[in-house]
């Protein structure tokens, strides 16, 4: 959770920033942020897209390396967006059979 | 919506303004999902998904007639009939659409 609140402000400060995009990138957060985007939680994973898409507005240097082998967070973020698919089918999967009314 | 929205969004950033970076971003999201985004309510992934299909169109006959083949006219023409309803960004990414769709380029 508190990786995820991080990852928020992560975003917040970084957003359309050159400064501190890069200084985040110097200090290693893209390969952070880039595993969260591993993490079970989609809350987590939400708030990890959030400041992926703050470190790579208008920085090329970190579109790069956010598409580089290494990161390759375009994968993930590609199975966050088929969310609602896997979200409707364990709501269905999950649904009880019967309701007992009051 | 809002994962499915971030994730376009975080998506559509990696492609900056490079032509051939937005390319592959659009590449990732993929025709089905790109039509599936279109016929959403999202203005988010409406946008994004409109803006993929500029990206892989522009001045590729392959790409043209590849979206053409996997019915991409009738979503988009479902959503000019709702232009009232649409954001202004929207509807200027729209029109560029039918613009590269018809020229086949951008320019």
């Amino acid at each position: 959770m508190l990786q995820g609140t991080v990852a928020s402000a992560l975003a917040s400060i970084t957003y359309d920033n050159r400064e501190n995009q890069a200084l985040a990138a110097r200090e290693g957060a893209l390969k952070r942020v880039a595993d969260l985007m591993k993490d079970r939680e989609f809350g987590i994973r939400y708030k990890a897209a959030l400041a992926i898409e703050a470190l790579a507005m208008n920085n090329l240097d970190n579109q790069r390396e956010f598409l580089s082998k290494k990161l390759s967070v375009h994968k993930p973020l590609n199975e966050l967006m088929e969310v609602r698919q896997i979200d409707r089918l364990l709501t269905m999967l999950f649904r009880p059979a019967f309701r007992i009314s009051s | 919506m809002e994962i499915r929205e971030q994730a376009a969004l975080s998506l559509w950033a990696l492609g900056g303004q490079i032509k051939s970076q937005q390319r592959a971003a659009a590449e990732v999201i993929g025709i089905p999902q790109i039509i599936t985004m279109l016929l959403s309510t999202s203005e988010k992934l409406q946008y994004v998904a409109l803006n993929a299909i500029i990206a892989l169109t522009d001045e590729d006959e392959h790409y043209q007639n590849k979206l053409y083949n996997e019915n991409i006219l009738t979503p988009l023409f479902r959503l000019l009939k709702q232009f009232e309803r649409l954001s202004h960004r929207v509807l200027l990414v729209l029109v560029r659409v039918f613009g590269v769709l018809c020229t086949g380029t951008v320019k």
